[in-house]
């Protein structure tokens, strides 16, 4: 299995598997309230449930600080599914999702070796889907009435990269 | 097949079809429907009135949310309103029973028959999600369709 650098982002940011080290900060973040809407995410899994085969998650790291959370799930249509949260509004538009994006784009396709991924992201969250786009991702589709968010039904923006325009894009860039 | 199949009882009734449930003896029709469902999902094999099995529907509901999906036989009932009838029975049936909000299906991008009966039973198409159905060891691009239950 290929592995992937975690490491390398703007400002010394990057990705480490978590640990007992990075659990009150996760904690706290996800408690805080304060993690940006940047993908929908799901119901709170087992803990034995968090990484089988196929499935990661990720603290993302500044310095010590444990600035957000990212995770690579099954899918809700094919491939496997990205979320990704940053939990210091300070933190946003620093590149750092943008770079936690990317590596989690890289760990799907060559680590895992998936075929797809795809996210879920609200249509009024302009700077996420700029990051999503900026990474490769393409717009699929306008979901209606899909979640549930602040009392009222809302719909989700639907974006997904495949491996061949990832691999064009890192062909590119590289 | 044994005759209370033929003739179970069903609320989920239309104006051409009618669901009832899959029974265990009809796995081998089920085959013949080349449609794949989740195993979790609610089956339902798709008859005429008359009872004659012709095709299978898939259910499968997550809260808010449930996915369908339907395979026939003969692909002429994509085109003589019998697959467009089931839907709109399973959409009028189902939210009596659970509460959802969204009804989604995701249709192979090229069967444009299958499309148009969805369209029919009054699914709008939300857009294509590339590479997201998959056939033998190719993917497929799907339509994504959904009947939301209050319009």
């Amino acid at each position: 299995m290929a592995r992937v650098t975690l490491t390398g982002g703007p400002d010394g940011v990057r990705l480490e598997h978590p640990g007992s080290k990075h659990a009150a900060a996760l904690r706290d973040g996800f408690n805080s309230g304060a993690a940006a809407p940047s993908t929908r995410w799901h119901l709170p899994r087992p803990m034995s449930a968090i990484n089988p085969k196929g499935m990661r998650r990720y603290a993302i790291m500044r310095g010590d600080r444990v600035i957000g959370t990212c995770r690579l799930w099954k899918p809700q249509y094919a491939g496997l599914e990205l979320a990704i949260a940053i939990f210091d509004p300070q933190e946003r538009g620093r590149g750092a999702g943008t770079f936690a994006v990317e590596k989690m784009c890289e760990v799907a396709f060559v680590t895992l070796g998936t075929h797809r991924v795809e996210l879920g992201v609200y249509p009024d969250n302009a700077a996420a889907i700029r990051v999503y786009d900026k990474c490769g991702f393409t717009r699929e589709a306008l979901l209606r009435r899909y979640i549930h968010h602040e009392g009222a039904w809302r719909d989700l923006v639907w974006m997904a990269i495949l491996r061949r325009d990832w691999a064009a894009r890192t062909s590119i860039t590289r | 097949m044994k005759r209370y199949v033929m003739l179970a009882p069903t609320w989920l009734v239309g104006k051409k079809t009618r669901l009832r449930a899959l029974e265990a003896e009809d796995v081998p029709f089920f085959k013949r429907c080349r449609l794949a469902i989740d195993p979790q999902a609610w089956g339902f094999v798709v008859q005429a009135l008359d009872g004659v099995d012709l095709g299978v529907l898939g259910v499968l509901v997550d809260g808010p949310h449930a996915a369908v999906a339907i395979g026939f036989v003969d692909d002429v009932r994509y085109v003589d309103g019998s697959a467009a009838d089931a839907l709109r029975v399973i959409c009028s049936g189902l939210p009596r029973v659970m509460p959802v909000q969204r009804i989604e299906a995701l249709v192979d991008a090229a069967a444009s028959s299958s499309i148009a009966a969805h369209r029919k039973a009054g699914f709008q198409q939300e857009g294509v999600l590339r590479e997201a159905l998959l056939e033998g060891s190719a993917y497929r691009d799907g339509v994504i369709m959904s009947a939301l239950v209050d319009g």
